[in-house]
């Protein structure tokens, strides 16, 4: 073997290694919260309707909140909009974490929120987390706070939920195995492109 | 052309190997699990879920019961699988039934959106009818949305996005 490709190999080998220790050394692991569809834990506040804001997002919200004490510094928000445009928030206080961890936290979506004071919780430096889901839409709610609305043209709200979660899952369903004409049309121009290259291989020669 | 030719093989070769991978994940049958559940044994009076339907995406399928056994869930190519350590659909907790994502199960279970019935018919003859409450994709690792609850609801659940990756998740109230 050359001594060039050996040497490539060895970077190659170097990288993948250096990215598998390094991937366990800094994982962080942040704790388990229930999903708002099933909330768990102590109610600790609860709002049927009013104006409501979430981290990392400018826009304002209208709709019921309610929050879930989880223990030792954790708690789930469940917001449900007028629209029925669910977002869910995880909050989890990091007294304890160092800069690093709390930088690859926010690598994995999580927002820092200097002090929890400021959101209503106890001082301190909290990671926010959020999610969608969809939930009841409140009759006549219309679209509130810039959210997606129910597809209704007219604003009014047919009391069903908020189509957030169809749009990603159209998109990100694409590559996911339901789709068996999806998956016959792949294997079908792999033929076709694998015959076509050996068609102009044998043209040339 | 020479290059051309080895491109268009290339390609090819990459496209029937992402199709073969693609019909061994479909046929997986570990695909539809969460992880590390642990399942809670509830006493049956012998009733089973035997149909489900929700008219709003034009699902009408056979419930089959299901047990999970090691880390594999087991799930019907033929209906709804039942996992039937869970309650009895209509009866206090919560009653976990899944499908597979084709087209012909719940494939089109993701355009169901809260407010919408589903019916459930039980093997004695009653109709337990339940609302779409909320909708959600989850990892498989959040098993808290399969956690008891003291309403009776159902989850209903198939795989969803980038390579059946997450769980779409839609969780019904017992309509009274």
């Amino acid at each position: 073997m050359k001594l060039a490709t050996k040497f490539i190999y060895s970077i190659i080998l170097y990288t993948i290694i250096t990215l598998i220790v390094a991937g366990r050394a800094y994982a962080v692991n942040a704790p388990d919260f229930p999903a708002c569809s099933n909330p768990q834990g102590q109610a600790v506040a609860s709002y049927d309707s009013g104006i409501h804001g979430v981290p990392g997002d400018p826009t304002t919200y209208t709709g019921r909140d309610s929050v879930y004490s989880q223990g030792e510094g954790t708690l789930s928000q469940c917001l449900c909009t007028n629209s029925g445009q669910g977002i869910q928030t995880n909050w989890w206080k990091v007294s304890s974490l160092t800069t690093e961890e709390i930088n690859i936290l926010k690598s994995q979506g999580w927002i820092l929120i200097p002090d929890g004071s400021a959101w209503g919780l106890s001082e301190g430096p909290y990671l926010a987390q959020n999610s969608a889901f969809a939930c009841p839409a409140e009759k006549g709610g219309g679209n509130t706070g810039g959210g997606p609305g129910d597809g209704l043209s007219d604003g009014r709200s047919d009391g069903r939920g908020g189509s957030v979660l169809g749009a990603a899952t159209s998109v990100l369903g694409l590559a996911s195995t339901g789709n068996i004409m999806f998956i016959l049309s792949m294997i079908a121009a792999g033929f076709a492109l694998m015959g076509i290259g050996t068609f102009l291989n044998q043209k040339k020669n | 052309m020479n290059f051309i030719s080895r491109l268009f093989i290339f390609t090819g070769f990459a496209f029937l190997i992402f199709g073969a991978f693609l019909v061994l994940l479909r046929y997986n049958g570990a695909k539809l699990s969460f992880d590390n559940f642990v399942e809670h044994q509830y006493i049956t009076s012998g009733v089973m879920p035997q149909k489900i339907m929700i008219s709003s995406i034009k699902v009408e399928l056979p419930i089959f019961p299901a047990k999970i056994k090691g880390n594999k869930w087991e799930a019907t190519d033929k209906g709804i699988s039942y996992l039937s350590s869970s309650p009895i659909p209509g009866s206090q907790g919560n009653s976990i039934l899944y499908g597979h994502n084709w087209s012909a199960l719940l494939g089109s279970l993701p355009k169901i959106k809260p407010g919408d019935k589903i019916k459930i018919i039980l093997s004695n003859g009653q109709e337990k009818n339940f609302v779409v409450k909320y909708t959600s994709m989850v990892a498989p690792s959040n098993t808290k949305i399969l956690s008891d609850s003291a309403d009776s609801r159902i989850t209903l659940y198939t795989c969803a996005g980038f390579l059946d990756s997450k769980r779409f998740v839609a969780t019904a109230l017992l309509k009274n």
